[in-house]
């Protein structure tokens, strides 16, 4: 039986114990990527570059870490500052989003027709869309999480979840049937 | 989130954003943050040995200048103050060591660029970790 989360971050912490928080990086790395290279327009090496920030943050603040949160939510928040505080630094969002290219669809999508599809449509989507649907359908985080990561009112991400996932029904109507 | 069966699209759209969440594979990502982490751990163990160093270069100034000042098989009553004895120290060194002059500078703006370093590390960080 795989130890949990709790377990892992009591043995970083009280054992020193490196493995324990390679396990915790392995088990969460892939959604934190894939928020980030959404929220970067499908630029990998920029995503992961972020998401090697966030992981260095949680490792040198895991002591702050309370169970008041889930440990992804509190992942994807730290992740997700990562990515604001980067914004910031560019000076102007727009900035971003000229170096991100629209087409590009990152390597996440290659698995089949359709989630090239998909991937295609989320770049169609506005960011606060894209970030909720990704973090609620995809990290499957609950809207209450989300709004924590994103410091939004729940309602507000209920309408970016609404608003996004009729949009991507809409753009992939295709493959209704 | 759970659809009702009737609408494919939505579970078709469910399950593949959580495959593409969990589809990436993090054994490379794992080893270069693990030598990110080991590179940031030699630098917090250098940051901290820092200060030790300059207290330790700064004792050896004052001590320098004590024993010059000082008469220790006689009185202390000669003894300076600390600041005193610092200003004496500085220009001490600067004529009886060849090239104190600029020893002192780097030593004086090391000591400044870790400390403007310091403060942009806490800040950045303090900027991304508001939680």
């Amino acid at each position: 039986m795989e130890p949990d989360d709790a377990e892992l971050i009591s043995r970083t912490l009280v054992q020193r114990d490196s493995r324990a928080f390679d396990q915790l990086v392995l088990r969460h790395q892939s959604p934190i990527r894939c928020l980030l290279r959404r929220l970067t327009g499908g630029n990998e090496a920029l995503a992961d570059d972020l998401a090697q920030e966030a992981f260095l943050i949680a490792w040198r603040k895991l002591d702050t870490f309370r169970n008041a949160a889930r440990f992804p939510t509190w992942l994807h928040q730290i992740a997700y500052r990562a990515f604001l505080a980067h914004a910031r630094s560019q000076r102007d969002h727009e900035s971003l989003d000229d170096t991100a290219n629209p087409g590009s669809v990152d390597s996440t999508a290659r698995g089949s027709d359709f989630q090239h599809d998909l991937e295609l449509a989320m770049l169609k989507l506005s960011e606060p869309e894209r970030v909720v649907v990704t973090l609620c359908l995809g990290s499957s985080l609950t809207r209450d999480e989300a709004a924590q990561v994103l410091q939004l009112p729940v309602g507000t991400v209920k309408t970016h979840l609404l608003r996004g996932r009729e949009k991507l029904r809409t753009l992939l109507a295709e493959w209704q049937s | 989130m759970k659809y009702p069966d009737h609408d494919p699209l939505d579970a078709l759209l469910d399950r593949s954003l959580q495959s593409a969440s969990r589809g990436l594979d993090g054994d490379q990502f794992r080893i270069q943050l693990t030598a990110r982490i080991e590179a940031q751990q030699r630098r917090m163990r250098l940051v901290r040995l820092l200060p030790a160093g300059m207290g330790l270069l700064a004792a050896l100034i004052v001590s320098l200048v004590a024993r010059e000042r000082f008469d220790f098989h006689g009185s202390f009553s000669s003894l300076a103050p600390l600041w005193e004895n610092s200003q004496l120290a500085l220009a001490w060194l600067t004529q009886a060591l060849p090239g104190t002059q600029n020893l002192l500078s780097l030593w004086i703006l090391l000591a400044g660029t870790a400390l403007i370093f310091s403060i942009w590390a806490t800040n950045r960080e303090a900027a991304i970790f508001r939680l």
